[in-house]
């Protein structure tokens, strides 16, 4: 055997060179700056296509006005909306969920059997469903929140649109035009109420609580002449319709092409990256706080609430933002959901009919006329403006709660 | 737990009222902490607090610990000592059922606490209560591990946890713990900012600071000196002295010095096995075991 001299000694006479090394080095130092270069290029090379196509597009009329059938008068007001409607319901739905589950994942390990087995199932479940293409779950989304599988429809009649078996927030009333410009509306129960026909000689109640006998012209006979008589008198089958007016808290179960479909549908999409990331952001909480706090007897709950959440909160919050910063972008599940239609009032509600920025964009790049291809740059530019903002909260987020931590 | 706060304002007014104690330590580190002879009398007539039976410790299939038999007297400093990775650490942990944090960790044999009324309870049984435990049982670890809170908020969690507190007294109940863990004086002016600006040695002070507020009946120190300076190290043998009037106290330490100083019982372990155990006097003069000896002595391996 070789005594440790002799090893050194063989070793030292065959060294490594040491310009070679350091040209290595120098090497590997210029890799790294190019390929930085390479993804900085081709982001300028996007952002001055979209700059330069879509900027004099950009203006104030541009972000407030609707869709329009004329390039130049369209605006992306219901697609910011619909932006902003299904974010916020997406983030405040995906938050509590996915930081629950990653609690579940990382903080509460279980010690029987079953709820082990069920650990290890859903963690192996969430691995898996990171990597599932968006498109499918928009097709999810589709069955399990627009149609409710077909389980929550109610047999009616085909004239009427409206299949919910739950609603909260609306009313349905019967419009009738009156001879002058205003308009006699008749409440109903609900969309399945038998259509409210008028007949000669029913009455109705003003708001003096005054019961008025209303009379009723029918099409193309003629108005009478009275005053008296013209202010009771409505038209009978003169574009009747049943109107539906909803409070902001309109709710109801299906959930039909509503943002809320889409926002759970946006929820499946982002929620194993939020699960993901939280329970890295638990794992890099030192153990010993939380040894620390189990050790003077904080129930496990106590443990998270009061030392490893707020520590992990930095982690949570940069994971969560990115991930919601991907759901502003996503075309593909919200198409599936809200269809490429064309709408014109931004949502005023969980169950409106919406649509999205980037699912804007996509209908007009689409189009043949040159003028759509301007505003749907300009639309890029906006969708880009929002994932900055996006991106600068989560530092901003992230650099004021880790302070304390370093 | 009220009468767990009338307690402890009691004793906080005990250590008000005589401040010097922990302040002057340079007068007291010249002579041995402990008289000895003396503690080698009362250590015999003094009740258990927590007794090991037949007790077995594994981590997996692993056997950590092995047929353990002692006792630990009440209001008195146990010293545990013996070679890295024997068991000592893991012996600590189980007394207030920390190991219920490692998955692979099982224990068999008898594990008892006895209260001062000498009812007993084995702290190994499923059913037993471990935020109760922990409790009465606060554990100081290796590394100073305070929170990322303000030096406040560190000593004010122990108590917001258990007690429906009030403002004035828990300001009372943080100022008592501090001046006892002996930070009061270097924290006094910064109690609002954040915990982790303070120096290694002021932080473990603090964690022990922290371990106190919840006026635990024992307290277990897993080598609670080790990342410290000889300041610092002193000023926590000067503070467990004093602390062992009121609370059992279980030290780890390496440092055959600090056992020697600062401990009235010392148990020496090897290979998951409790060698000898005996009064600190005897450990270190008269030790019975060959290892035993050579460890004491320096001359282990
Ligand atoms: N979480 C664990 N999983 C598996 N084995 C463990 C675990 N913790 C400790 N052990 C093993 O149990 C034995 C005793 O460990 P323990 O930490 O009690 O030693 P120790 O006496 O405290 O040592 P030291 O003086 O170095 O702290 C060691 O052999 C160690 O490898
Ligand atoms: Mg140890």
């Amino acid at each position: 055997m070789k005594s440790l001299g002799n090893v050194l000694t063989e070793a030292f006479q065959k060294p490594n060179s040491i310009p070679r090394r350091m040209a290595k080095a120098v090497a590997f130092n210029w890799v790294c700056r190019i390929t930085a270069l390479c993804s900085v290029l081709v982001l300028g090379v996007l952002l001055y296509t979209v700059l330069s196509k879509g900027l004099s597009h950009l203006s104030w009329s541009f972000l407030t006005s609707s869709p329009h059938p004329d390039p130049n008068r369209a605006g992306i007001w219901p697609a910011l909306m619909g932006t902003f409607w299904t974010c916020a319901a997406c983030g405040i739905l995906t938050l509590p969920i996915g930081i629950g589950t990653a609690i579940f994942l990382e903080e509460l390990r279980p010690r029987n059997r079953l709820m082990r087995w069920l650990h290890s199932l859903v963690q192996l479940n969430i691995a898996n469903l990171a990597g599932v293409p968006s498109v499918v779950y928009g097709i999810v989304g589709m069955a399990a929140f627009v149609s409710m599988f077909g389980l929550m429809e109610r047999t009616v009649t085909e004239k009427q649109a409206n299949h919910s078996i739950f609603e909260v927030g609306s009313r349905y009333f019967d419009q009738f035009l009156t001879i002058d410009d205003a308009v006699l509306m008749v409440p109903v129960e609900s969309s399945f109420s038998e259509d409210t026909i008028p007949n000669d000689g029913i009455v109705a109640i003003d708001l003096n609580g005054k019961s008025v006998k209303m009379q009723v012209v029918a099409k193309g006979q003629p108005i009478p002449s009275s005053e008296n008589e013209k202010a009771v008198a409505v038209r009978w089958n003169e574009t009747p319709g049943r109107v539906h007016k909803q409070a902001w808290y309109h709710f109801s179960v299906p959930f039909g092409r509503s943002v809320l479909a889409g926002s759970l549908t946006l929820m499946l999409v982002i929620l194993p990256v939020v699960i993901i990331s939280s329970q890295e952001a638990f794992r890099s909480v030192p153990p010993s706080l939380r040894e620390a706090a189990l050790g003077m007897g904080a129930t496990p709950w106590q443990a998270v609430w009061n030392v490893t959440l707020p520590a992990a909160v930095p982690g949570i919050m940069t994971g969560s933002i990115l991930a919601m910063s991907r759901a502003v972008g996503e075309a593909a599940p919200i198409m599936m959901i809200s269809g490429v239609v064309f709408i014109t009032r931004a949502p005023s509600n969980l169950m409106s009919v919406f649509t999205v920025l980037s699912l804007q964009i996509y209908d007009w790049a689409g189009r043949h006329e040159a003028g759509f291809h301007a505003i749907s740059a300009a639309a890029i530019i906006v969708l880009l403006l929002l994932l900055l903002v996006f991106n600068s909260i989560a530092i901003v987020i992230r650099q004021k709660f880790s302070r304390p931590l370093s | 737990m009220l009468q767990l706060l009338s307690e402890t304002r009691d004793s906080m007014k005990s250590a008000f009222s005589a401040p010097a104690s922990t302040s002057d330590s340079s007068s007291s580190r010249t002579q041995p902490r402990i008289d000895q002879a003396e503690k080698s009398m009362t250590l015999k007539t003094c009740p258990s607090a927590v007794v090991f039976n037949a007790f077995n410790a594994w981590y997996g299939d692993f056997q950590a610990l092995c047929d353990i038999n002692l006792e630990i007297p009440r209001n008195q400093v146990t010293a545990l000592i013996g070679p890295s990775g024997c068991g000592k650490s893991t012996l600590l942990r189980w007394i207030n059922r920390m190991n219920d944090t490692v998955p692979s960790a099982r224990a068999s044999g008898e594990l008892l606490m006895v209260d001062s009324e000498d009812s007993k309870l084995n702290i190994l049984e499923r059913s037993v209560d471990t935020v109760s435990l922990r409790r009465k049982v606060g554990i100081v670890f290796q590394k100073p591990n305070p929170f990322p809170k303000s030096v406040f908020d560190n000593v004010a969690f122990g108590p917001r946890l258990h007690f429906k507190i009030a403002l004035k007294h828990l300001d009372d109940l943080v100022e008592w713990s501090l001046r006892k863990a002996a930070v009061w004086d270097e924290v006094k002016d910064r109690l609002h900012k954040p915990a982790l600006g303070l120096s290694g040695g002021q932080q473990q002070r603090l964690c022990i600071a922290r371990a106190i507020a919840i006026g635990p009946e024992i307290l277990l120190m897993d080598e609670p000196c080790s990342a410290l300076d000889p300041a610092s190290t002193i000023k926590i043998e000067d503070l467990i002295y004093e602390l062992c009037k009121q609370f059992t106290i279980v030290i780890v330490t390496h440092n055959m010095q600090q056992a020697s100083r600062c401990s009235s019982q010392t148990g020496f372990f090897f290979n998951g096995q409790l060698v000898e155990c005996g009064t600190t006097e005897q450990i270190f003069t008269r030790p019975t075991n060959k290892k035993t000896e050579d460890y004491v002595t320096g001359k282990f391996g």
